[in-house]
This record gives structure tokens, C-alpha cells and sequence, in this order.
């Protein structure tokens, strides 16, 4: 699975493409372990070009998702294809994750999250 | 040198003198150095020797001829010929000594060789081999030191050096990038530009290769007394090839043990995921209950199961997230878990179970980054009615009767996705000829060659077409649903396990 990794007003955006599965998951996983480390990591998933997942990558994302969380930061996912989407929506882990149409409104959404946190401070 | 004469060309010095003292002279000695080494008569006379000749061979003084009592003209002259006719012939016997000792050289270098190569038949490790290679090959061509460097794909680099590690890492790296550009065997100078200071004078470089990669190299350093010949990169070139011979030969048994040990796995995930489903299906008044369980090459986590209260059932079809041994033994975990709830009185309620499984799961699926969709059901036989609970599991379709076939949507998230779960209770009631089937995954996103998935809408309309018809029983049901699904895949292998079970509502009175 090709993947690439930026930098982005305080995030982290992770770009997939391809498949989401059995195979190409652990590299994945790896990835995620990497880039989840503190402080408060914030990760973007650009989902736009992954054509396919199953429970694999699924649970690959699970996991970034509570790492992220642990070390002070989150996980979001954007630009989900329709076919991905059903799948998220069947599991219900749409609720689980925030879900959001562009990088940009994830990109927002992070920083918004920022700002919180300073009000909270 | 012209000792060897004497070693191998007696008669013919013996025969020099008879001539000459046959012609008068009293004595003719060779002398080397001073010293005597050849003398007839042998006790020494009188009189000092009046004819001398020297003898050269390759240009340098190697002794000299003497005849006593003999002056006649032309004497000398003849002296001067044998003195010459047997520098030759020292010279020849000293080349001929020279190549039969590089020949005694070179056959101990095949035999050398040839005990490498029947050495290989033994099964050594990449690590004996390589040390192995290292001793021989620095003994064989007569090196200060040599080291071998191995960098095979699965592996961490395998490294040795001979008769110590007196080259660094580093610099090591250095040397097998070069001959990783060059694919070729170089000899380096310690003049050489590219290679900077070094504390050696020369080196040569040796390839391995392995289909047409450079996985390491052979380095040879300071060879004694000389530099390297082209007979030494022959010979290094061939030592090289048998290497490398022998590095493929290892490297292909190591993937064909860890195909083995893969497909070993594979078998017993399959064995202990068949143990582990019900042996009979249950027999409940009113209802047919058919189920199904294919796997796939590499065995995911389905499972489906019953269990009977009286006339009442309990069933569960799940899906743990993931392949192989894992999946399977998660499996096993989440299937007993399961069970033991249904042992306590009052019976739960489905979601009750989910929520209760949960707890007793999470912490386990959460360590090893893995859920598990669930779908129960409780049955009451007497009133008809279906009370379920969904943990992000699909597709669960419910067919009423002469109607349309619609997913029962999860409400909830699948085990291990968060501490607590949500799902909540819903109810059913079966009316004689509804339908539920309950599947796993592997049915909706069966793909054929081109990629192309079966698909939630196809299945649903699948289901509603088969359900439609009045004459279908459960198990006719079932068949048909996996019939259509291979139909689809045509030679595509199975990717994913595809389980089902179904319930349909028969026209049968229930208990009242």
C-alpha cells in the first residue's frame, strides 16, 4: 500500500492508497506506531484513494486511534470512499471516529481542538 | 643453483671429467662460492688450476669450471663451451623446479576447491558456511587477512572476519557498496584515490551474487609476497561463484521452511476452527434452522453457535477481525465467553450478553489490536418472538414473508472497540414463512477476477429472491446463497471465511 506522510498546521496527514488488508495492514500499523508517539500527536488519515478495506485495516485504525488518544492526541479520518463509508457504517465505527468530508475540514477540526484545549489551560 | 646439478645430473659432470682427464688433465673441479663441489680425481693435488670458466645463469655469477694440466690451444675455448652448456642446463632444471612447484600449487588449490565444494553438500548454516569459506580462501591464496560480508534480504548482515576484525564497520560497509556498484571483482591499491587511507596495501574484491544481486562480497588483503595475479582472481572468482551457490541454496531452504511452518499453521488454525462448531443443529417447534461454515485457504475468525433453554434459542454468528492462528484463537476466547453467559440465571438478554462479553474481552482484544462483530439472537419458541442484539455485525437480513428484505442494522460498536458497549435490544416477531439469515462478510465482499464484489444490495436482493420462494427451506436457503456466491467468484480464490446461518418461520403450531 503506497503512503505518504506531511506535516500540516500541527497535524500529522497520512495519505493511503489502495487496499486496506490483511496484507498491506501491517505496514500500516507500523506507521501508525511510529508517528503515535507524544506529545499530543494529531493524526489526519486521508482515506480518498483507498479503494477497499476489511477488518484488518479496520482494526489497524482502531488501534491508531487509541494510541493517538493515549499519548494526548487523536486520529481522525476524511474523504472516505462511499463503499469504505458503508463499511464503517455497518460496523458502527462511525461513532468511533470523527469522520469528515476534506483534509481541510479535518485539518479545522484539529485546530479547533487546539483552541479548546487552550481555554481549558 | 648449480647444486641442483649435482642432485639430479651426476653421471653427466662424471663424464665431463672422464673427457678431460682422459685428454690429459689432472683434475677438474666445480667450484660454487669457493667452495669445491664437484672434484675428479677426488683428493686434491698439486698445482694451482691453469684453464677456468665461469658459469652464469640468468645473468648472475653462479660458479666456475677448473682444469689443471692441460694448456694446449683450445683448451680454453672448449672449457668456456661446457661451462656454458651447463649454465644452460642449470637454468632450465631451475624453471623447470619453479613450474612443477606452481603446479603442486595449483593442484592443492583444485583439491582445496574441490573440498569446498563437497562441503557444500553438508547442511550448514549461512553463518558456518561463511566461516568456513573465510578460513579456506585466506589459506588458499595465501592472504594476510580476509573478511566476508553478507547482506540477504530476511536477515540482520552476517559478518566475519579472518584471522581477527581488524577493519570497522563502517569501513567495511564502504567496500561492499563498491563492489555492489561495480558487480565485478576489483583489486585496490592503497594508492587508490577512492579509497583514502588504509592500512593495507592491496585487496581484492570478490562479488557474491545471487540472481543477478550483489548480496555481499569477499575481501582479500595483502596477499604474501606479491600482489595479485590474474590466477588469483580466477581462482577468488570461482570461490566466489561456489558461495554464492551456496548462500541461494541456504536462502531458499530457510522460505521453504517458513512456508511450511505457514501452511502447518494454516492446518491447525483449520482444525481447532472446525472442532469448535456445533456438531448438530438444534430442533426448535415452528422454526428450520439451517447453517454453513466455509473457509477460506487462511482460516478467518467466523463462528456460529447455539444453545437450547428448553424450547427456547440462543444464536450467535460472529466475525473476529484479522486471519490465521490469531483470528482463530481469539475465536475460541470470544465463543466460550459467549456460552458462559448464557449459563446464568435469569437468562440475559442479548444485549446484555454483548455488554457482558465486552467487559470480559475488551482489555484482551484491545492488547492484541483486534475486535469482534457479534449478531444475537434469542428465539422464544412459544410467542414467536426474536429478540436480538447487533455489535457491528453484517449483513443480518430479515425477510418477512410476501415482503421486502431489509438489513437489520447494528446499533452498536463491535467487542473490543470500547470499554463499554451500546447496543440495545430489538424485537421480532417471526410469522410463519419469515425469514433471517445472519451472515459473516465473506459473502458481500467475495470478489471475482476483476475485483468486483458481490455487494450488500446484490446479497439483499439475493436473499429476498431466494426468500420469496415458498418452497425453499432453510437449508435449500443456505445452499443456494453459497451456489450464488461461488457463481460469482468463478476462479477467484476465497479470500475470506463465509458462514451463514438462517431461521425460517415454519407453518408448524408452536408449544403453547
Amino acid at each position: 500500500m503506497k503512503f505518504t506522510v506531511n506535516e500540516r498546521e500541527g497535524a500529522t496527514v497520512i495519505e493511503l492508497s489502495g487496499r486496506f488488508d490483511n496484507y498491506t495492514a501491517p505496514e500500516i500499523r507500523e506507521l501508525l506506531q511510529r508517528v503515535s508517539v507524544g506529545p499530543a500527536p494529531h493524526l489526519v488519515v486521508d482515506m480518498e484513494a483507498v479503494s477497499f478495506i476489511d477488518s484488518t485495516g479496520l482494526a489497524t485504525l482502531v488501534q491508531g486511534l487509541k494510541r493517538s488518544r493515549e499519548h494526548g492526541g487523536d486520529l481522525r479520518l476524511c474523504a472516505l470512499q462511499a463503499p469504505v463509508r458503508m463499511i464503517f457504517e455497518l460496523t458502527r465505527l462511525d461513532k468511533a471516529f470523527e469522520i469528515l468530508p476534506t483534509v481541510d475540514d479535518a485539518l479545522a477540526a484539529v485546530g479547533e481542538g487546539h483552541r479548546l484545549k487552550q481555554l481549558d489551560d | 643453483m648449480i647444486d641442483l646439478l649435482l642432485t639430479t645430473h651426476t653421471p653427466l659432470l662424471e663424464r665431463l671429467a672422464a673427457s678431460w682427464l682422459h685428454d690429459g688433465a689432472s683434475q677438474f673441479s666445480l667450484r660454487v662460492e669457493g667452495k669445491v663441489l664437484f672434484r675428479r680425481p677426488a683428493q686434491n693435488g698439486q698445482g694451482r688450476p691453469e684453464l677456468r670458466a665461469p658459469l652464469a645463469v640468468d645473468g648472475r655469477a653462479a660458479g666456475e669450471l677448473l682444469v689443471r694440466g692441460v694448456t694446449s690451444p683450445g683448451a680454453q675455448e672448449r672449457l668456456q663451451a661446457d661451462a656454458v652448456l651447463l649454465s644452460a642446463l642449470t637454468a632450465s632444471e631451475t624453471h623447470l623446479d619453479r613450474m612443477t612447484a606452481e603446479l603442486v600449487h595449483t593442484r592443492d588449490q583444485l583439491l582445496a576447491l574441490y573440498e569446498m565444494t563437497r562441503a557444500s553438500r553438508l547442511k550448514l548454516s549461512l553463518e558456518q558456511l561463511l566461516t568456513s569459506l573465510i578460513t579456506q580462501i585466506h589459506h588458499l591464496l595465501q592472504t594476510e587477512r580476509a573478511f566476508v560480508v553478507l547482506k540477504s534480504p530476511a536477515q540482520a548482515t552476517l559478518l566475519y572476519q579472518y584471522p581477527t576484525a581488524s577493519i570497522s564497520r563502517d569501513t567495511l560497509d564502504y567496500y561492499l557498496q563498491m563492489v555492489q556498484q561495480e558487480a565485478r571483482p576489483l583489486v585496490l591499491h592503497s594508492h587508490h584515490p577512492k579509497t583514502g587511507s588504509a592500512s593495507w596495501r592491496s585487496m581484492l574484491l570478490l562479488p557474491i551474487m545471487v540472481e543477478e544481486q550483489v548480496l555481499g562480497g569477499i575481501g582479500l588483503i595483502d596477499k604474501k609476497g606479491g600482489a595479485f595475479t590474474a590466477s588469483d582472481l580466477k581462482l577468488g572468482s570461482a570461490i566466489a561463484e561456489q558461495t554464492a551457490l551456496q548462500v541461494e541454496k541456504q536462502l531458499l531452504y530457510q522460505k521453504q521452511i517458513a512456508q511450511t511452518r505457514l501452511e502447518t499453521e494454516m492446518e491447525l488454525a483449520h482444525h481447532v476452527h472446525a472442532r469448535l462448531l456445533p456438531e448438530r443443529l438444534p430442533e426448535v417447534p415452528g422454526l428450520q434452522i439451517a447453517a454453513g461454515c466455509r473457509t477460506a485457504s487462511q482460516v478467518g475468525g467466523d463462528f456460529y453457535d447455539f444453545i437450547c433453554h428448553g424450547d427456547d434459542l440462543t444464536m450467535i454468528v460472529g466475525d473476529i477481525s484479522g486471519k490465521g492462528m490469531a483470528a482463530a484463537m481469539l475465536m475460541t476466547m470470544t465463543r466460550a465467553v459467549l456460552r458462559s453467559q448464557q449459563k446464568t440465571e435469569p437468562l440475559p438478554t442479548p444485549q446484555e450478553v454483548i455488554d457482558r462479553a465486552n467487559k470480559s474481552l475488551y482489555a484482551d482484544f484491545s492488547d492484541v489490536n483486534m475486535f469482534a462483530t457479534v449478531f444475537v439472537a434469542h428465539y422464544s419458541a412459544t410467542d414467536r418472538l426474536l429478540t436480538y442484539a447487533n455489535a457491528g455485525h453484517s449483513p443480518v437480513i430479515y425477510c418477512p414473508a410476501g415482503g421486502q428484505a431489509r438489513l437489520l442494522e447494528a446499533d452498536g460498536m463491535p467487542i473490543g472497540i470500547l470499554p463499554h458497549s451500546i447496543s440495545a435490544d430489538q424485537k421480532l416477531t417471526l410469522a410463519p414463512g419469515d425469514v433471517l439469515v445472519a451472515a459473516t462478510d465473506g459473502f458481500s465482499e467475495a470478489e471475482d477476477e476483476a475485483q468486483h464484489r458481490f455487494g450488500y444490495e446484490r446479497f439483499l436482493e439475493v436473499v429476498h429472491e431466494l426468500a420469496a420462494n415458498p418452497h425453499n427451506t432453510a437449508r435449500s436457503l443456505v445452499n443456494q446463497l453459497y451456489a450464488l456466491v461461488a457463481e460469482h467468484s468463478g476462479r477467484h480464490p476465497q479470500s475470506d471465511d463465509q458462514t451463514v446461518v438462517i431461521l425460517k418461520a415454519s407453518e408448524e403450531e408452536p408449544p403453547r
